[in-house]
């Protein structure tokens, strides 16, 4: 046989559905520059432009450091810019400078892979020694060599934004500052070794409808390219060199999925109202400003989180006050006559990106994020609401603040706001003096405390995301974890009952945010509890939309009960799924 | 050719040579004219790298010998001894 695509063997390998969606393409690897760094030999007379070329890489990326640093000051984050002032420290050190030039000499060979190696040496070291300072020290050095590698490696450095062929992207993980360049235009799928249902990627690419499937033990696509690629994220799995009977059954089955969506699609128009005329309200998670064109679309009536950090993660540094009141206040005028929730800055654990803001922390999910970090960086946070409430002066808009785990949070983040609203006042600038505020319930003792923090908030919005991670102590992004993971545990639904009976009690809205809300299989057990408004990715709202549109609302209410009854996640699960099955047969 | 100066102390303070005492040596040796090394078990560094030190880890009580070379060897051993003598302005025990 000749070499034509009969020298290739059909391949399929398993992973995670993340997103569902059918693409067909051809793969395009994302490497970092740190992979696949060559070694080879160096003769005597070339080695000093091997170590010029160490300084130079040493030089531009302080440079970086500096630059970054001096914009972070002039924003008040002074708390990164004292980290970067660390990481400035460690490359004047000798170990990074002379010792490192005496290595590049005696091994002879590229500065890279010296670089490289020496750092492993020195990582090794580091990893021996039990105390936690030394611990923090080795993330700074791995940051600092991850810039000088990139330097070193100006070519092989790229990014998702260079993408320019329709293709399916396979990495080893994506960073939020690698998923918020990229250009998902042209991204037909994502596949990746590692990664979790609630990444940034994951988010970005529900947002975007774009099929993704990780945990996916792809081959070395580098050597040999094949040309073509099956992403079914329905089942999560992917499939090398298919055959021509398999392209034509993923083809059609593209086609069936198409022509569904768009009848949903048209649907989208008519109200979130159940068959007995219980009204609720679905709107839009948003994190990316070009989702809003869509939103109406899709048949969204509002924001129900906008999630503001992700407009910069690509960024190195915290958008100013106009630049924010201008993005905030086109929000506001784009969703015209619907209310819009701004949550405040959520950065720490995985979306740290860029920012370097929190310090390097032992357990990052319990440290020093989100509303605690903003509680700490005041400027930042005033800043932000400061934005935020001159754009109220344009539409109807909240404020949503994340992970408060107590009420004295809430006030001490009430308190700013007073004092921006304060300011603005005496400068004569508009805003809604009476703008709602409302409460993440995203940390199971804001949960149980659900009652205190209704009483001084406008609103709560449950966090399922977090929620179920902090509630079952799981750490969503293990993958060896992650049959743990369920917002199907009973702990879980009982915590969403109580907030939301407390809330009603209160007589205060409570919605749901998290990736719960957009599996409709929840849909009927969310409303059956009570919940007012569920806010999705925009291209899951026409199917909530259509199962809310099948409910009664009576059922809702026993399915409930018999939900309730279950002791284990996979009881509930099948209660879920029979009653799901009784709604909408035909799905 | 020179001879080093060589002493021998004892790290005091509780927490050993971690991120803090090893910054306060290495700005003490900014202006240091020698060469300065630091050996604790079979490792031998240079002291005017935060991270080598660090790399050294060495504890509470641990006995580190230090040897100077330079034209101001002697003021250089006499202010880092001095340093190590007081712990580095930390508490040598902390009773919870």
């Amino acid at each position: 046989m000749s070499q034509s695509d009969e020298a290739w063997e059909e391949l399929c390998l398993k992973g995670y559905p993340i997103c569902p969606g059918i693409a067909i393409g051809p793969p395009f690897f994302f490497t970092v520059a740190e992979e696949n760094i060559p070694e080879f030999s160096v003769p005597h007379d070339l080695i000093d432009h091997e170590v010029d070329r160490y300084y130079i890489a040493l030089k531009n990326s302080r440079k970086d450091l500096l630059s970054l640093q001096k914009r972070l000051q002039k924003e008040g984050g002074n708390e990164a810019a004292a980290i970067l002032g660390s990481h400035l420290e460690i490359m004047r050190d000798p170990m990074m400078t002379v010792e490192m030039e005496e290595a590049i000499r005696v091994r002879c060979k590229n500065t890279e892979y010296v670089f490289k190696t020496v750092l492993g040496e020195y990582e090794k070291k580091f990893n021996k020694i039990p105390d936690e300072f030394f611990r923090e020290r080795l993330k700074d050095f791995q940051d600092i060599s991850r810039r000088i590698i990139g330097h070193l490696r100006k070519h092989e450095r790229c990014t998702l934004a260079q993408l320019n062929l329709k293709s399916i992207v396979f990495a080893h993980e994506l960073s939020p500052s690698d998923t918020a360049e990229a250009n998902t235009e042209v991204i037909e799928a994502f596949v990746t070794r590692s990664g979790a249902e609630t990444s940034h990627v994951a988010i970005m690419a529900r947002a975007k409808g774009i099929p993704f499937v990780s945990n996916v033990e792809f081959p070395d696509l580098t050597i040999s390219v094949p040309p073509k690629v099956i992403v079914d994220g329905c089942a999560g799995q992917v499939i090398f060199n298919p055959t021509k009977e398999t392209i034509k059954y993923f083809k059609d089955e593209q086609k069936k999925l198409k022509i569904r969506a768009k009848g949903l699609q048209k649907k989208g128009i008519l109200e979130a109202e159940t068959i007995d005329g219980y009204k609720t309200s679905l709107s839009a998670n948003i994190e990316m400003f070009s989702e809003l064109d869509t939103l109406h679309h899709f048949g969204g009536e509002g924001v129900g989180l906008f999630r503001s950090e992700y407009l910069f993660l690509a960024r190195d540094a915290f958008p100013s006050e106009e630049e924010q009141f201008l993005v905030y206040r086109s929000l506001v005028e784009k969703v015209e006559g619907h209310p819009s929730v701004i949550r405040t800055f959520d950065i720490g654990g995985d979306k740290l990106g860029n920012f370097h803001l929190s310090r390097y922390e032992k357990n990052p999910y319990l440290g020093c994020r989100a509303i605690r970090l903003m509680l700490k960086e005041k400027a930042v946070f005033k800043t932000q609401i400061r934005a935020i409430l001159r754009a109220s002066a344009f539409g109807e808009v909240s404020i949503l603040f994340p992970m408060i785990s107590g009420v004295l949070e809430l006030r001490e983040a009430k308190e700013v706001v007073e004092e921006a609203k304060t300011e603005l006042l005496k400068t004569g600038i508009p805003f809604a003096r009476n703008i709602p505020i409302g409460c993440m319930i995203e940390v199971p003792s804001a949960a149980i405390t659900a009652d205190i923090l209704a009483k001084e908030c406008d609103f709560l919005s449950i966090g399922t995301n977090d929620l179920v991670q902090y509630s079952l102590a799981v750490d969503r992004g293990n993958p060896s974890m992650s049959y743990l993971y369920t917002p199907a545990h009973p702990s879980i639904i009982r915590m969403i009952k109580m907030v939301v009976d407390e809330g009603i009690k209160a007589g205060k809205t409570v919605s749901v945010c998290g990736e719960i809300a957009a599996d409709p299989r929840f849909t009927p057990l969310l409303l059956g509890l009570g919940v007012h408004e569920l806010s999705v990715s925009s291209p899951s709202l026409p199917i909530i939309k259509n199962v809310i549109r099948h409910l009664s609302i009576i059922e809702a209410e026993e399915l409930v009960h018999e939900v309730l009854r279950c002791v284990t996640p996979v009881e509930v699960e099948s209660v879920l799924e029979r009653a799901y099955q009784k709604i909408l047969p035909d799905l | 050719m020179e001879q080093p100066l060589v002493r021998k102390v004892r790290v005091k303070n509780e927490l050993g040579l971690h991120t803090r005492p090893a910054t306060l040596i290495v700005k003490l040796l900014q202006d240091s004219k020698s060469e300065v090394l630091f050996s604790y078990k079979k490792e031998t560094i240079n002291a005017k790298s935060i991270l080598s030190i660090l790399i050294l880890a060495a504890p509470k009580n641990a006995h580190i010998t230090i040897q100077v070379k330079g034209v101001d060897a002697l003021a250089t051993m006499e202010r880092l001894i001095e340093s190590f003598e007081n712990g580095f302005g930390e508490r040598e025990s902390v009773s919870e």
